[in-house]
C-alpha cells in the first residue's frame, strides 16, 4: 500500500467522516472501516415475499474463490440474518456443509420456516475469511446476487446484485452499520425516466446508524409530488410509482444526508418486470 | 464517463437514454446543453455522427433500430455516445475522443442502456470506458435460468483504436477444474454467447476467462413464449471485498485462477 493511501486509511479510521468532508470532497468514504481485520461485511439485501413474490440468493463460496489454494474451502458455511422494514432482527438463520461452489438459496423457504411474512433484508455472514486479506487491509465482503420472480407479474427471474456495504458482524455477534452520512444535504437524482405506461416500485435501506430523513421528489412537467420520510438504521422504504396516462415522464429526486441515496427499482410492464440499481 | 453503449442482443433491440442532468449535486459537473455524438467502426476506423443536442435536464433515447446509416453498415455491433461540448468531430478517427466534461464518480455519471423485446423491457443504469489493450477478464457467471429460458453470456469490449483483434474466451467448471468450451470474441464488439448447450444445472458456476482482453461481462436471459428479458452484469473479483487494496487482491486471485485454470 502507498504512502498517500496509508494516510487515507488511517485518517477514514480515525477521524468522522463528517469531518473528512468538510477538509475535501475527495475525503468522502462511503463506508466505515471496522477495527478488527477478520471482519465480514454484507449488503442488506432486499427480500420481498408478500403479494405472490419469491426471492431467491445466488451465494457462491466467496472463500474459495477468492483462495483456492486453501482446501479447507470446499465446504462452506453462512449466517442468513433477516431484519424488518424498520431495521429490527427478526431471526438467525445458519447454513452448513455447502459443499457446492454454489447455492440457490430459496429465501421464502427459509422466511415460512422462520414465520417471518413481510417483506424486509437480509444480511449474509461468510464464516472464516482468509486470514491473508488483512495483508491487503481488504475485508470479505457479500454483495451478491438477488433473483426475484413473480408469476403474475412475468415468466422468468431478474437479478440485481449487492450494491450497498451496509453492515458488518463484530466478533461478539452484534450487527454494526457500515453507512457514512455527512453534516450537509445531498441531492441524488436516479439517472432514468419514468415512462408514464409502466409502474414502479422504489427501495431505499438505511446502512447507518442514526435514523434518516429523505424527502424524495417525483418531478414531472406539469406536477411535483414530495413524500417526507424517515427510516430507522438498517430499516427500508418503498415508494410506488403508478402507471398514468394523464402524467407526463417523471424523474426521481432524493434529498438526504446520504451521499448515495441510490434505491434498487422494480419495473412493472405488461406481461413482464424488471429489476436494476437506480 | 466517457461513453455509453448502444447494441442489440439477438432480436432485442438495444435502446440507450442519455440523461443530462447529474446523478448528484455535490460532485463539479457541466449545467449547459450538450451535444450527443455517436460513434462506430467502419473500415478499422471510428466514424462519428452527431445525432442531437440535450438541454440541462433533459433526456435523449436513441434506438439501435432507428439507427438506418448504422444498419447498412455490417462490420460494426456497437455504437456508443459521449456527451460533448463541439461541433466539429473529425468524421473518421483513429482513436476515441478524450472526454470535454468532469463527471461524477459517486456514482458514475450513467445512462439507461436497455433491450426490448414486444412488449418487455430490461436495462441497467451504465456507462463504458475504453478498456487497456493489456486487459484481461475473470468472472463467474452465477445466474444460469433452467425452465423456459435461454441463457447468454454477453461480454462487450470497447477500446480507443478501431483495429480489429481478437481473442479466446475460455469457459470452465472451476470446482471441478473442468474445461468447457473456447469461444472467440472480437474487440469494440458485443460478443454474445449460448450457454445452453453446456447443461450447466444451477449449482454449478460457469468462469470466464479471457487473458488479452477485457470488457463488461453480462448475463442475458430470454424467454420467448412469454416474453421477458433478464439482465444483469457479473462482478470483476475486486467485488469479494471492501476498502485496502482491493485491484492488489483482485491480481492475487486472477493470477491464481489463470494459472489454475489451463487448456
Amino acid at each position: 500500500m502507498n504512502f498517500y493511501k496509508k494516510i487515507k486509511n488511517s485518517a477514514v479510521r480515525n477521524i468522522n467522516p463528517k469531518y473528512l468532508e468538510l477538509i475535501s470532497k475527495r475525503g468522502i468514504v462511503l463506508s466505515k472501516i471496522p477495527k478488527h481485520s477478520s471482519t465480514v461485511t454484507s449488503d442488506l439485501f432486499l427480500y420481498r415475499i408478500e403479494n405472490n413474490w419469491s426471492t431467491f440468493f445466488e451465494l457462491l463460496n466467496v472463500n474459495h474463490l477468492i483462495d483456492n489454494d486453501n482446501l479447507n474451502y470446499k465446504i462452506f458455511e453462512v449466517e442468513i440474518i433477516f431484519f424488518n422494514n424498520s431495521g429490527d432482527l427478526v431471526e438467525r438463520f445458519e447454513i452448513k456443509n455447502i459443499r457446492d461452489i454454489k447455492h440457490r438459496i430459496n429465501i421464502n423457504e427459509i422466511t415460512s420456516n422462520l414465520n417471518i411474512k413481510h417483506d424486509g433484508t437480509f444480511a449474509v455472514i461468510h464464516k472464516n475469511p482468509p486470514i491473508w486479506l488483512k495483508d491487503y487491509d481488504c475485508f470479505l465482503s457479500e454483495r451478491g446476487y438477488t433473483g426475484y420472480e413473480n408469476n403474475f407479474c412475468g415468466p422468468i427471474k431478474s437479478y440485481v446484485h449487492g450494491n450497498l456495504d451496509a453492515i458488518y458482524k463484530e466478533s461478539r455477534g452484534n450487527i454494526k452499520q457500515l453507512g457514512n452520512f455527512s453534516f450537509l444535504k445531498k441531492k441524488y437524482f436516479v439517472q432514468h425516466r419514468l415512462l408514464t405506461r409502466y409502474s414502479y416500485d422504489f427501495y431505499w435501506v438505511n446502512p447507518t446508524n442514526r435514523k434518516q430523513k429523505l424527502i424524495i421528489e417525483e418531478l414531472s412537467e406539469s406536477n411535483t409530488i414530495i413524500t417526507r420520510i424517515q427510516m430507522e438504521p438498517m430499516g427500508l422504504y418503498k415508494y410506488s410509482y403508478k402507471r398514468n396516462s394523464n402524467k407526463t415522464d417523471s424523474v426521481i429526486k432524493i434529498q438526504s444526508r446520504l451521499y448515495m441515496a441510490r434505491p434498487i427499482v422494480f419495473k412493472y410492464m405488461e406481461n413482464s418486470f424488471d429489476v436494476f440499481h437506480g | 464517463m466517457s461513453f455509453f453503449p448502444l447494441f442489440n442482443i439477438l432480436e432485442a433491440k438495444g435502446f440507450c437514454t442519455v440523461h443530462n442532468f447529474s446523478p448528484n449535486n455535490w460532485e463539479k459537473s457541466h449545467k449547459k446543453t450538450k451535444k450527443l455524438w455517436l460513434f462506430f467502426l467502419e473500415d478499422n476506423l471510428w466514424n462519428s455522427k452527431k445525432i442531437g443536442e440535450i438541454k440541462y435536464g433533459d433526456s435523449f433515447n436513441v434506438k439501435m433500430e432507428n439507427l438506418k446509416f448504422f444498419n447498412e453498415n455490417i462490420d460494426s455491433t456497437l455504437v456508443i455516445l459521449q456527451l460533448r461540448k463541439d461541433d466539429n468531430v473529425p468524421k473518421k478517427m483513429n482513436f476515441l475522443p478524450k472526454s470535454q466534461f468532469i463527471f461524477t464518480k459517486t456514482p458514475e455519471w450513467r445512462a439507461t442502456v436497455g433491450f426490448s423485446l414486444g412488449l418487455s423491457q430490461t436495462s441497467y443504469q451504465g456507462e463504458i470506458n475504453p478498456f487497456p489493450e493489456k486487459g484481461s477478464l475473470l468472472t463467474f457467471h452465477p445466474f444460469i435460468q433452467q425452465i423456459n429460458i435461454e441463457n447468454y453470456f454477453v461480454f462487450v469490449n470497447l477500446e480507443t483504436s478501431p483495429i480489429r483483434r481478437y481473442s479466446i474466451i475460455e469457459i470452465y467448471l472451476p470446482h471441478k477444474k473442468k474445461f468447457v468450451d473456447r469461444v472467440k470474441v472480437y474487440n469494440n464488439h458485443a460478443n454474445i454467447i449460448s450457454l445452453d448447450k453446456y447443461e450447466f444445472s444451477k449449482n454449478e458456476l460457469p468462469t470466464f476467462i479471457c487473458r488479452n482482453m477485457a470488457g463488461i461481462p453480462f448475463g442475458f436471459g430470454i424467454n420467448r413464449t412469454s416474453p421477458m428479458l433478464s439482465l444483469e452484469h457479473t462482478h470483476p473479483p475486486a467485488s469479494f471485498t471492501l476498502h485496502g487494496s482491493r485491484f492488489q487482491v483482485q491480481k492475487r486471485i486472477k493470477t491464481s485462477w489463470f494459472n489454475k485454470l489451463k487448456l
